[in-house]
């Protein structure tokens, strides 16, 4: 029992952590999409 | 800067390696407890980072309250830390509670006790989950400082869930690093600790950098519809 709690601890561990990479990549995504659709006025010439 | 971002991804996998071969194969098993022991490896490091991150957000949410009225541009980036931080908290927090229990039922024979560690740890989750579900359901201009008040209130819980094994008696074992007289490590388990310590921590601090700056983008690019909505009713009103 001992050795498969140690395995299915380390990878529900990477599990979460990779999860949650992957959830931050679609909120890249999301915003490159929010930037796309409002793009930053033009600066006035100088 | 993009290189930057790669050679810390590189150097991050390679540290998670590294320190996984050190807890897994080059760390002595534990005389008592046995090959369980090694959860202690990254058990331990997750709940470093859980108390680091959760402390990252508590200083944002500070900076937040003190300059929303005097500097609006610091005061969104303190809350986008704030939010960074929280998250990567829960996160790791979220970690320990599962490892916990896995540990716990081969070594104690049951998944979980109420004893003031497990319950203070599970206390500090739920307060932090309910700043998340907060930021992510509340609407209006309040939203960011109750999120800040909260997560300055929710903190001091951190010192309670560290100090719970010294206060009172738990199932979960007295601090063996920093305890008393009689506690300690094995000098050759220290290596394992530290590898996994500094693995931890750059993955947290490179993906809680990426949340901060998705944030920040975000901000912005809401000023900028803001601006465009503005710009559309005027047309319309003209």
């Amino acid at each position: 029992m001992a050795h498969r709690h140690l395995v299915l601890a380390y990878t529900i561990t990477i599990l979460v952590q990779l999860g949650y990479a992957g959830w931050v990549g679609l909120q890249a995504r999301a915003v490159r999409r929010l930037e796309r659709e409002f793009p930053a006025y033009p600066a006035l010439p100088k | 800067m993009k290189i930057l971002r790669w050679v810390w991804l590189a150097l991050t996998l390679g540290l998670l390696g590294y320190a996984f071969h050190q807890g897994m194969y080059v760390a002595p098993t534990e005389a008592t407890m046995g090959d369980i022991q090694r959860i202690f490896y990254y058990h331990f490091p997750s709940a470093m980072m859980t108390f680091l991150f959760f402390f990252i957000s508590f200083v944002a949410s500070i900076v937040y309250l003190a300059s929303r009225r005097d500097n609006p541009q610091r005061a969104l980036s303190a809350d986008a830390a704030a939010l960074a931080g929280a998250e990567m908290g829960v996160i790791f927090c979220t970690v320990v509670l599962i490892q916990g229990p896995l540990w716990a039922r081969p070594v104690w024979g049951i998944w979980w006790t109420w004893d003031a560690r497990l319950t203070t740890t599970l206390l500090l989750w739920l307060i932090y989950t309910s700043y998340l579900l907060l930021r992510r359901f509340a609407a209006g201009p309040q939203m960011q400082t109750l999120a800040a008040v909260l997560a300055i209130f929710g903190y001091l819980d951190v010192p309670i869930v560290y100090f719970s094994t010294r206060w009172w008696r738990t199932q979960h074992p007295a601090p063996v690093i920093g305890g008393d007289a009689n506690s300690g490590l094995d000098p050759a388990m220290w290596p394992a600790v530290l590898w996994n310590l500094a693995a931890w921590l750059a993955w947290g601090i490179m993906i809680a950098g990426w949340r901060y700056s998705i944030e920040r983008r975000r901000q912005i690019a809401e000023q900028h519809a803001a601006l465009h909505a503005l710009e559309a009713s005027l047309e319309v009103t003209l």
